[in-house]
């Protein structure tokens, strides 16, 4: 009797320690992660919209003095400003919709099988494992008008020697080729993975209904893809407005402000003309530009799942 | 029936047979195809080893030579000039560091966020989903501005810190997916049989999802060693990682491509090897286990 009354005793503990362990244990296991992310990325967040109101630089004696929106207006009337933004926006959609489009298809040639294709699919992916600052000066020295390879391959076709980077028409082109030469494997890692893991039976469904083989594509293949498309799309785009190291390697914005992404301005800003109050400022609105591009594109995710 | 030519007219269309011609056409297509993918993707990587193997004279000589006889002075002289070896380690400490942090913290975020629902979880998902989003410009700034106030600029910490802002909510993302896919169930058997919540977590599940950590790991490791931005700004003479050492060797040297070359190799090498081991973890992890 006494033994049963004590297991009863130590089963309700238990459960009690349990019941506290499953509370706690949440708590417990995210409290670090989110402590570390609000000091390095949210702390830093606020000290720079308290600071995007002050106006100093590190070349003045006196220290930050308030200046309300002063900085968001200046930076408002900034033809410069302006004009990287819109560099910005052509640069990120020509690695869009060129890797996308170009990932899809390589994704589709390499979803076969044959022998080797395994060897293949794991050179494809190289170009993402590489640094973006090693991946832009390999492209100068291929670029190079004098004596770079791909000038030579050029001549030798008798295709004209374009100047590449040296040419304010063409820098911005040949800065997103490197850009797309680098985050195709991206998409197609992407669009292979989910190729290669499609269900059989559908498409064998459709083969005996007598579908065609575009229908197959657009009908089966197509939808299944969908949100990976989306998935696609949202990282290239959001990391192509992260771009620093190979624009910074290859042209620093130049010639002229032809390869100036809004990145590359603020970095200018901040620490060659060194007017911080504006490069706050700045810096919020290519903030705004991203998250505006990340929330467009989600918004067609939600729309697929409802 | 006895029409000779009807036996003909089959055998020529057997040999014509269209849809045998088209097949072959379309396999010829799609090698070709993929040959010029593999030359597109791999020339650039191609070039510049063999650049680095050739003697200056062969490197800016105006007919790009493909037959040379191969040096390793270049690489002797990355090492011997460039002290490549310190900064080759401080690499490897950053990485490293913040690398196991993340990999630390995010572990167990991401397995909170992967088994509970609770009143954080929906913060702590969103803001590694956004903090995944936000650019480095954004960050670099105030960033340097509080790691002076703290004099924490110019040593090692900052640049692990700074690195673990987009390494904290890649493996959150990443590890969630993971442990997604290690079923409850395997789980809830082992607190029957009487594990704790935390034991089950670290005999059952943890060892499940290994392969996927591993993966994370290499991944976090891979962004650590080839992060530029906050890798020139934050760090300073000493403490420079490889990619802020090989930039400098364009501006304050006039271009040794031979030397460039070859530290860009050193640089590329070892994350390439890397990467091609967790291949097969890359895509899941990236797209953080959605179906």
């Amino acid at each position: 009797m006494l033994l049963f009354d004590l297991e009863g005793i130590t089963i309700m503990k238990l459960q009690k320690k349990l019941l506290i362990e499953k509370k706690a244990m949440p708590y417990i296991m995210m409290t670090p992660a989110t402590i570390l992310m609000l000091f390095i990325v949210v702390a830093p967040l606020i000290l720079s919209f308290v600071l995007g109101w002050y106006d100093w630089s590190p070349l003045r004696q006196e220290g930050p003095s308030f200046v309300g929106l002063k900085n968001y207006i200046k930076l408002f009337y900034d033809i410069d400003f302006w004009y990287t933004v819109k560099t910005s926006v052509e640069y990120v959609l020509m690695v869009t919709v060129v890797s996308g489009i170009l990932g899809f298809l390589i994704a589709m040639a390499l979803s076969v099988e044959m022998t080797g294709i395994k060897i293949i699919r794991g050179l494809a992916i190289l170009p993402l494992l590489v640094s973006p600052v090693i991946v832009g000066l390999t492209w100068t020295f291929l670029y190079n008008p004098g004596n770079g390879i791909i000038n030579y391959i050029l001549g030798l076709l008798r295709l004209g020697k374009p100047l590449w980077l040296g040419d304010r028409g063409m820098a911005l082109i040949s800065v997103a080729i490197v850009r797309i030469w680098q985050v195709t494997p991206f998409a197609v890692l992407i669009f292979l993975a989910r190729l290669l893991s499609l269900p059989v039976e559908p498409y064998e469904a459709a083969r005996v209904d007598g579908a065609s083989k575009w229908e197959t594509f657009r009908y089966l293949t197509l939808p299944f893809l969908y949100k990976y498309i989306i998935l696609v799309v949202l990282f290239l785009s959001v990391d192509a407005m992260r771009e620093f190291g190979t624009i910074y390697t290859m042209t620093r914005g130049g010639p002229g402000r032809a390869t100036e992404v809004s990145s590359m301005y603020a970095y200018n800003l901040g620490f060659k003309i060194l007017k911080m109050g504006q490069t706050y400022a700045m810096t919020h609105v290519i903030l705004l530009l991203t998250v505006g591009i990340a929330v467009f594109i989600l918004s067609f995710w939600k729309r697929l799942e409802d | 029936m006895c029409n000779p030519n009807f036996i003909l007219v089959s055998e020529v269309k057997n040999i014509f047979n269209k849809s045998r011609f088209s097949r072959w056409v379309g396999f010829l297509l799609h090698r070709f195809i993929i040959v010029i993918i593999m030359v597109w993707v791999l020339f650039p990587i191609f070039w510049v080893i063999i650049t680095s193997l050739k003697q200056p004279i062969d490197i800016v000589s105006t007919i790009p030579k493909i037959i040379f006889t191969p040096t390793l002075n270049n690489y002797r002289g990355v090492f011997e000039r460039y002290n490549f070896i310190k900064y080759l380690f401080n690499s490897v400490i950053v990485g490293l560091m913040a690398t196991t942090i993340s990999l630390i913290l995010g572990v167990f975020g991401a397995y909170s966020l992967s088994r509970f629902k609770v009143v954080g979880s929906n913060f702590l998902m969103m803001m590694a989903l956004l903090v995944r989003m936000v650019p480095g410009i954004v960050l670099i700034f105030p960033l340097s501005r509080m790691f002076m106030y703290t004099h924490l600029l110019g040593t090692r910490w900052a640049i692990v810190l700074a690195h673990s802002t987009f390494l904290l909510p890649l493996t959150i993302w990443m590890m969630r997916g993971f442990f997604e896919e290690v079923p409850v169930e395997v789980e809830e058997s082992a607190m029957i049989d009487g594990c704790s919540r935390w034991g089950a977590l670290f005999r059952i599940t943890i060892p499940l999802a290994a392969p996927g950590i591993t993966a994370c790991f290499i991944i976090s490791l891979i962004m650590s060693w080839n992060e530029f931005m906050f890798a020139m700004i934050l760090t300073s003479g000493q403490n420079r990682t490889l990619p802020a050492l090989v930039v400098g060797f364009i501006e304050f040297i006039s271009i040794d491509f031979g030397k460039l070359t070859a530290a860009s190799v050193m640089v590329m090498l070892p994350m390439m090897i890397f990467g091609i081991f967790i291949q097969r973890y890359l895509a899941r992890g990236l797209t953080g286990g959605i179906h």
